[in-house]
């Protein structure tokens, strides 16, 4: 439950309640006696348009409210009133049976390019934003998709595969755009993109960063520079990873790239928390045959207890949410839009923390170290692999 | 008239949500790609799922009883299958992440698609009754 709710951004909380009133409300407003012509029209109305009809009035909702939980920039502020009266005014239509699904599809599109900038631009998607893409991806796949024709037309034959495999592609294609803006705002974290700069990667597509909390108090920053300091002396005997090697760890994957993992299953259950003399994992690069120490992964024992906030809002801890498929044997991380491949299951492993060592950019605790001073550390002391 | 038209339309309805939910498939398939390599086997793997629900929404749109009983059978599955994922994540050792649009995805558009399809069931059996012996071997395909 917790995860749940730091998926939701505060701002976009009076978004989802509307939204989630929208269905109570209708059932009000069906009972109106004014509403007696709505009713005529709705009971005629096709499956597919309902449908359409009640995601568009979602989006319509959602848009409309997100102005009471942002103080956004005006521009902001008349792109959601607009596109969200935009919506209710082409769901009206489609239950009066007029033209709807073209002009819907077009501002379907354009409001997901239009989520896709915003996001990319610093507002990193939250599990709101994501619902409310699926929830328009869904009506898209209902205005592109016509009802299957009986007889063999060019529209059976021609076009409803076409605009199936739009829906599709479509599907992927947001999907994974949000993926990548996710992955460069998680990468960002520390710059505090995000206007309330507490919550932050709350897509949770594979990556759980735990709330930053209150900024540390002097005790806490001296036991942050602390750990640090002891953890950068102990690890010192593992530059050369073949000492890490005889100690028990283990890469986790091939031996190449700026992040490869090397875990100690030994110390992941000796019960010592933040001890720098059993790091649960070590980061190295290894890149052109060389490779260099980064720093370590300190783990919590188990996925159901949060770790320590020694160092307040300095030292955040984070875990990953993957899937693991069994055949073939496998892992990969769960898709902005919750989902696993076939087969799979889905797990949030324990959480866990980076220190890094050599002082890069943003401090020992910063969630992924700047590429380039990972290259330079690499080619200044990386040694032979 | 009016509740023909409404149920028979409840194929295409199950129809799209059935390739929404194989495009979320093939999406998660990238991510087992992205962390297994590159490796072709996760391909196929991960692309079985979504296939599969690509040729059952084919059959679902030509209210194929065979493709309406498979889908209405693997949604449920699919749905018990997260239940039972809920479950083991009350073990120490791992944890399971709830999140709204995992709720959507994973419990909201498989129900969804289950009642469907039980609509697009029930109109039939209703429209053999009024039809008489005489529909019925279009349905069974005699």
């Amino acid at each position: 439950m917790p995860d749940f709710l730091i998926g939701i951004a505060p701002d976009h909380w009076p978004a989802l309640v509307c939204a989630l009133l929208l269905a109570p409300m209708w059932l009000l407003v069906r009972r109106a006696v004014v509403a007696a012509p709505l009713r005529r029209r709705w009971a005629v109305t096709p499956e597919p348009t309902r449908w359409a009809v009640w995601l568009l009035l979602v989006a319509a909702v959602v848009h409309l409210a997100l102005p009471l939980g942002h103080a956004g920039s005006p521009v902001l502020t008349m792109g959601f009133l607009g596109s969200g009266a935009a919506f209710a005014w082409l769901a009206w239509r489609a239950v009066a049976g007029r033209r709807w699904r073209a002009a819907s599809a077009l501002l379907l599109v354009a409001t997901l390019v239009a989520y896709l900038v915003v996001a990319a631009r610093g507002e990193e998607p939250d599990q709101v934003g994501s619902a409310t893409a699926l929830v328009e991806l869904a009506a898209l796949g209902l205005c592109l998709v016509a009802p299957r024709d009986p007889h063999r037309t060019v529209r059976r034959v021609l076009l409803r595969p076409i605009a199936s495999g739009t829906l599709v592609l479509t599907t992927v294609a947001v999907g994974t755009a949000i993926w990548l803006v996710f992955a460069a705002g998680h990468d960002h974290a520390e710059a505090g993109h995000h206007h309330d700069g507490e919550y932050l990667a709350r897509a949770q597509a594979g990556i759980i960063l735990r709330p930053a909390g209150l900024p540390p108090t002097p005790a806490q920053a001296r036991a942050a520079a602390e750990l640090a300091t002891r953890t950068a002396a102990a690890i010192v005997r593992y530059r050369d990873h073949r000492v890490a090697l005889a100690e028990g760890y283990r890469p986790t994957a091939k031996l190449a790239g700026l992040a490869v993992h090397f875990e100690n299953k030994a110390n992941q259950h000796d019960g010592r928390l933040l001890d720098p003399q059993a790091p649960e994992m070590l980061v190295y690069a290894a890149e052109g045959g060389r490779i260099v120490l980064l720093g370590v992964v300190y783990q919590m024992p188990t996925a159901d207890a949060a770790g320590p906030a020694i160092g307040g809002s300095q030292t955040r801890w984070h875990s990953h949410n993957v899937c693991v498929t069994l055949l073939p044997p496998g892992f990969g991380v769960v898709s902005p839009f919750g989902g696993c491949p076939f087969t799979a299951f889905t797990f949030t492993i324990p959480e866990m923390m980076h220190v890094w060592v050599g002082d890069p950019p943003g401090g020992p605790y910063v969630d992924h170290p700047d590429d380039g001073w990972v290259r330079e550390r690499l080619a200044a002391q990386g040694l032979p692999l | 008239m009016t509740t023909e038209v409404n149920r028979g339309n409840a194929a295409d309805v199950a129809y799209v949500l059935l390739l929404l939910q194989a495009a979320l498939g093939a999406l998660a398939t990238l991510g087992l790609l992205v962390l297994m390599g590159g490796n072709p086997v996760y391909l196929i793997a991960g692309l079985g799922g979504p296939l599969l629900l690509a040729v059952l929404a084919g059959g679902v749109a030509r209210r194929r009883r065979w493709a309406l009983a498979t889908v209405i059978a693997y949604e449920l599955v699919s749905v018990g299958a997260y239940q039972l994922n809920l479950m083991v994540g009350v073990l120490p050792q791992v944890d399971v992440t709830v999140n709204l649009v995992g709720l959507l995805s994973q419990v909201g558009l498989p129900v969804a698609v289950v009642v469907q399809c039980l609509r697009v069931l029930r109109a039939q059996r209703e429209d053999r009754s009024l039809r008489g012996p005489q529909s019925q071997a279009r349905y069974t395909g005699a």
